[in-house]
């Protein structure tokens, strides 16, 4: 416990806290491993039942921390707006996701979550 | 295939999953994703082999029933992207994740929200006629219930037509 409390803390100290959010931890999740082939805002909105207001504002923000690009494109004649997670995004989403997985007392795929 | 456009990419990847729940033996991991089903692997190949990708270089041949099962692909969904994000969802919804039609049908149409009704009807249909095969029970139920409405086509025809 003491190991871990100390390994916590250092870690805590590591990590952007605005992004210890739901909506902002699911986006980063949802895109990490489509990297740069990416999901538009359509898919990403229905996808995590998330509505215009809430998935853009966080969207902006995630931008605004580089964590996110977003291109135009084009699907059936359709102009779309692609979002990819850049490599920042993704060495923070290592960090976070490795701090929680610690905060969880997650070891390889389990995690110990049963109290 | 050219990969830099994001279209292209949705038709290869859902075309490869189509194709890999039709039998065709395919190396490639599927997982579901906001995008519907998704390989990680095929997108790493499309990347490095871009040149290849683009002007369909292979050293692989396809047997004859596996021309014939990209053969019907084609017929079918036409390399639409819309209709090919609908019909893979949809059948890793039944395959993968074993749900009911009803309840593939249900999540398809709120994860794909933003196609019509009459959009992810045709992709539901475009992947059951792909992948359906009609089992013995299936082929009965079917040719009853054809009967049926034979019959009454048939009672219908000749109430019309027999002498008063």
């Amino acid at each position: 416990m003491a190991d871990d409390l100390l390994s916590i803390i250092a870690g805590s100290a590591d990590i952007n806290e605005k992004l210890i959010s739901r909506v902002r931890l699911e986006i980063l999740w949802a895109l990490s491993d489509l990297r740069e082939d990416g999901a538009t805002a359509r898919q990403l909105k229905a996808g995590l039942n998330l509505n215009d207001g809430v998935l853009y504002s966080n969207l902006k923000k995630l931008e605004d921390f580089g964590y996110l690009r977003c291109q135009k494109t084009t699907i059936e004649g359709k102009e779309l707006e692609l979002y990819s997670i850049t490599s920042d995004g993704i060495t923070e989403w290592r960090k976070v996701r490795t701090w929680l997985r610690k905060l969880l007392g997650c070891e390889e795929d389990r995690c110990d979550i049963t109290e | 295939m050219d990969n830099e456009r994001y279209e292209h990419r949705i038709i290869a990847q859902k075309t490869v999953f189509l194709l890999k729940m039709k039998g065709i033996p395919l190396e490639y991991g599927f997982n579901l994703y906001v995008r519907g089903p998704y390989s990680p692997l095929l997108a790493d190949h499309y990347y490095a082999h871009s040149d290849d990708m683009k002007h369909f270089n292979t050293t692989e041949t396809l047997e004859a029933t596996e021309k014939e099962s990209v053969r019907q692909l084609l017929d079918l969904f036409g390399n639409k992207a819309s209709l090919l994000e609908i019909g893979a969802t949809y059948s890793y919804l039944i395959t993968t994740c074993h749900l009911s039609a009803i309840d593939a049908f249900r999540t398809v149409k709120s994860m794909k929200s933003f196609y019509s009704t009459e959009q992810i009807v045709r992709g539901v249909n475009k992947a059951k006629q792909y992948l359906f095969v009609a089992s013995v029970e299936d082929k009965r139920v079917m040719d009853s219930e054809l009967q049926m409405w034979q019959r009454a086509g048939i009672k219908s025809l000749w109430s019309q037509h027999a002498p008063e």
